[in-house]
């Protein structure tokens, strides 16, 4: 058989092509953009877990707040709270026991009634798996069922910020639990699977690609008409793949996106940016067990020698000043805390001498891999202070191994895991600024004790613990209140930490998209689904 | 042969017990503590930790978890992702077919576009189309794949429209049933033209990224071995006798150059699948990169084991298959 030419070969390969092209051409358009009522997010990060009791927290704000839902929610308000499936509550005189009044008529998403029973069930369940919200919820000695519609927690001690702890305590169905408990209290199924009693819920779950979610049918505040059918969460990591969709439509609302890309997202028409400031703070931890950051003054002339005017033009003006070590907006209403250290370098090299430093001390600075805000203020830092003569070296590392070295430098004081100088950033995942003052200042959170939590710094003033213990266990608001105003004055006295800057949240949404809210309380990237709607 | 598979297959199961022991000594030297992530990361309190490390077996000596691990990997459970807390093979089977689709998808533009441009350069050596030929080499090697991704992207999804921007799939598709993975062939074999023609069209742009190394590689190695090839005497000898060119080229000097084009072809498959990780990013696809990535960050050790261990298995089982190919089309290679 005479072998085909190459003209007839050249051909052949351009039919093939050509079915390819005719093929891959044939696929399905691109869905709809801006389908009315599909909503399609850009994630920041994908959820390691849909398991409400077994997953970190962020997550369990973020996401699962929209399928899951506990007893109650904080306000802006320190001590107010929002009815969520609880509508009442009382608090004994001793402060041991918290009786509520459940919401009636509520269902899970499989269709299980909400009562009492389900509480208890929920509550075993975390004292079991250990994960999650367990620190929380360990607080509960006992869940007694008074009758369907209500339920009375015993706690071990009497705690102030018990009730705003509570919003970590999501219900899922407990005949979905019964159902799929297996060895492993039913986390093999929740990890992947949801049964809550919040808006929406996951109907299908791509690793790595969608996390779509449906309406619930049977949540309790029932729908509107402009509420979303569907939402997909999609997986996508980039920051420039996120601004590309978002500004072809393809998604509403993108997570990750570069404070570059701010000035021409901000003049798109189509694409509106919302700043909301909120209680997150980022600090400069200063090593107050290491010299010379031992010596107040030295700690003093750092906190002077922080420039936030240049800060906040390399931010694009979006880095409005921290309060102190908690934010004011959780120490009442009214607080103020004076800035007690404007930038002053000559004051700071006053500082410096009186307490001996020398020039070319050097210091080193633990800096965050892959984290570009951390990175900018702690070299803005190394800018300045080299204005005083002192130089600071980097060591740059993902956050598990600065968590690993401080925890060791902490334990050990090993001359090899040195440091004096991290930017940390701490979140509002509890409404009460215990979750800032009492986990990173007290001396039982030191990060090598058993007890220990954020204290990196290594900080301990017996007067500020003496404060924190009391206002942890008064029941009385406006004593606890003054009490930890009073913690948060002493510890800006001693500087352990200079604070940087208050976060601002900066969503990216499509110009049709109504309703987004946040609020100071909210963690990072927190979105209200069932709030949601398109501009018709 | 079979004596010579024989003794390959025994070779691997040694090269797997070092493979193993090397990760898991790897994976524990990475800093970080993987019980704080099963925890629940940062805001997991000390006790959380305590108990998770205990649940884990991350209490034990290193020796006896190594041990553990192995009996239990032999068994083919290689444990649980701290992370996505499912079975590792079930992550696994999740996760590869991804990226051996992107893969294979790439080797395959690799070979169908790279043999022929080496085939061209080196039938028209020192040609305007030979030096047009060994640019595009140059280009595909020296451009970074993540430059290139986002370059592609603002091209033929933002400008022009024609492709989309990442993903597997059109997202308002459920995927095909699952059969092998492969969202193409699955299509194909539930006969769904739509979901077939959405998964192509997915494909088409990170293969051809994911591609552009290997093809520089597969056309130079082409290139190299006709060069050769065509200065034997029996090629002289063809064209004396008055053969067409092409049947010199086609018949005789590329079937004797075959067998290092194919080993370079098949060695890129594996080389290929190591190197996806950042394609896998830019293009949002859920293979085994993004996995492994996401492990080394976690400091998920199972999961991280779990992949080195059958990445390992693979590649060099890829390895022996492409010995015993390069054997069988040409016998006279010594074994």
């Amino acid at each position: 058989m005479k072998s085909p030419s190459v003209s007839e070969n050249r051909w052949r390969v351009l039919a093939v092509l050509a079915i390819v092209l005719l093929v891959t051409g044939l696929g399905v358009a691109p869905a709809a953009h801006g389908q009315e009522k599909v909503l399609n997010i850009g994630l920041y990060i994908e959820p390691p877990s849909l398991d409400p009791h077994n997953t970190e927290l962020g997550t369990l704000i973020r996401e699962l707040a929209n399928i899951y839902e506990p007893l109650i929610d904080v306000r802006e308000k320190i001590g107010v709270y929002e009815p969520v499936l609880a509508t009442s509550w009382t608090v004994s005189d001793d402060g041991l026991a918290y009786t509520f009044k459940l919401r009636k008529g509520v269902k899970f998403a499989d269709g299980t009634d909400f009562n009492a029973e389900a509480v208890r069930v929920n509550y075993d369940r975390v004292m079991n798996v250990k994960r999650g919200p367990y620190a929380a919820v360990k607080q509960i000695k006992a869940v007694e069922v008074v009758d369907d519609g209500t339920v009375r927690l015993r706690v071990h001690k009497p705690a102030a910020a018990f009730l705003s702890t509570l919003r970590l305590f999501m219900m899922v169905s407990p005949t979905a639990l019964r159902a799929n408990a297996g060895s492993d209290f039913g986390q093999s199924w929740f990890n992947e699977r949801t049964a809550g009693s919040g808006a929406y819920k996951v109907d299908r779950w791509q690793r790595g690609s969608v996390v779509s979610l449906v309406r619930n049918p049977h949540h309790w505040r029932g729908f509107r008409p402009d509420n979303f059918d569907r939402i997909n969460m999609r997986v996508i990591l980039e920051s420039d793949s996120q601004r590309l969709l978002l500004e072809q439509g393809q998604i509403d609302i993108a997570q990750i996106i570069s404070i570059d890309a701010l000035p021409a997202l901000k003049r798109n028409p189509q694409v509106q940016v919302v700043e909301t400031e909120y209680a997150g703070q980022m600090y400069l931890l200063l090593n107050t067990a290491l010299p010379p950051l031992n010596d107040l003054r030295v700690r003093k002339a750092l906190a002077h020698a922080w420039n936030h005017d240049k800060y906040r033009t390399l931010r694009k003006g979006i880095a409005p000043r921290a309060d102190g070590p908690a934010p004011n907006v959780m120490l009442g209403d009214g607080y103020t805390l004076t800035n007690a250290y404007p930038f002053d370098l000559d004051k700071a090299r006053k500082l410096l001498a009186e307490a001996g430093v020398k020039p070319a001390t050097t210091l080193t600075a633990l800096v965050q891999k892959g984290d570009e805000q951390k990175r900018m203020l702690t070299e803005v830092f190394r800018d300045e202070l080299g204005g005083l003569g002192i130089k600071v070296d980097f060591v740059e590392a993902t956050w598990p191994a600065i968590f690993k070295r401080a925890t060791d430098w902490s334990g050990t004081k090993d001359p090899g895991l040195n440091w004096h100088i991290l930017a940390f950033y701490k979140s509002p995942d509890l409404w009460t600024p215990w979750t800032f003052l009492y986990r990173m200042f007290h001396s039982e959170t030191q990060l090598h004790k058993p007890s220990g939590q954020w204290n990196f710094v290594g900080y301990g003033n017996p007067a500020v613990d003496r404060l924190m213990d009391e206002a942890n266990l008064t029941m009385d608001a406006a004593k606890a209140a003054a009490q930890w105003r009073k913690a948060n004055e002493l510890i800006y006295a001693d500087m352990p930490a200079i604070p940087i800057e208050r976060m601002v949240e900066i969503a990216v949404l499509r110009s049709d998209i109504r309703g987004y809210k946040y609020h100071a309380y909210d963690n990072g990237r927190k979105l209200y689904l069932y709030e949601l709607s398109r501009a018709k | 042969m079979l004596l010579y598979v024989a003794r390959r297959l025994a070779a691997l199961v040694f090269v797997m017990l070092g493979m193993s022991l090397l990760m898991f000594v790897v994976a524990h030297a990475l800093p970080g503590d993987p019980a704080r992530v099963a925890a629940g990361g940062v805001e997991a309190t000390a006790e959380m930790v305590r108990i998770a490390r205990e649940q884990l077996g991350l209490d034990r000596p290193l020796a006896v978890q190594y041990v553990l691990y192995l009996g239990r990997t032999v068994q083919g459970d290689l444990g649980r992702s701290v992370v996505t807390r499912r079975r590792i093979v079930d992550d696994l089977i999740e996760f590869f077919p991804a990226t051996l689709e992107l893969t294979a998808a790439a080797v395959a533009f690799a070979g169908l576009l790279g043999v022929p441009l080496g085939i061209l350069s080196a039938v028209r050596r020192g040609r305007l189309s030979d030096h047009m030929s060994r640019l595009v080499f140059l280009f595909g090697i020296s451009m970074p794949v993540f430059w290139l991704g986002l370059v592609a992207i603002l091209v033929f999804y933002a400008v022009l429209g024609l492709l989309p921007a990442g993903g597997r799939i059109d997202y308002l598709l459920t995927p095909p049933p699952h059969v092998t993975g492969f969202y193409t062939a699955d299509s194909l074999l539930a006969g769904d033209a739509g979901r077939l023609a959405s998964a192509l069209r997915h494909l088409v742009l990170p293969a051809l990224v994911l591609s552009s190394v290997s093809l520089a590689f597969i056309a130079r190695m082409t290139r190299s071995c006709l060069l050769e090839v065509l200065g034997e005497d029996y090629v002289r000898t063809a064209r004396a006798k008055g053969l067409r060119e092409a049947l010199v080229v086609y018949k005789h000097a590329l079937r004797n150059a075959a067998v290092p084009i194919l080993i370079t072809v098949g060695l890129q498959l594996g080389t290929l699948m190591g190197g996806a990780v950042l394609t896998e990013t830019i293009f949002t696809w859920p293979g085994i990169g993004t996995y492994a990535v996401n492990a080394v960050e976690n400091q998920d050790y199972p999961a991280l084991m779990g992949f080195a261990v059958t990445f390992s298995f693979l590649y060099a089982l890829l390895n022996v298959v492409v010995d015993v190919l390069a054997y069988w089309l040409n016998p006279r290679i010594s074994v």
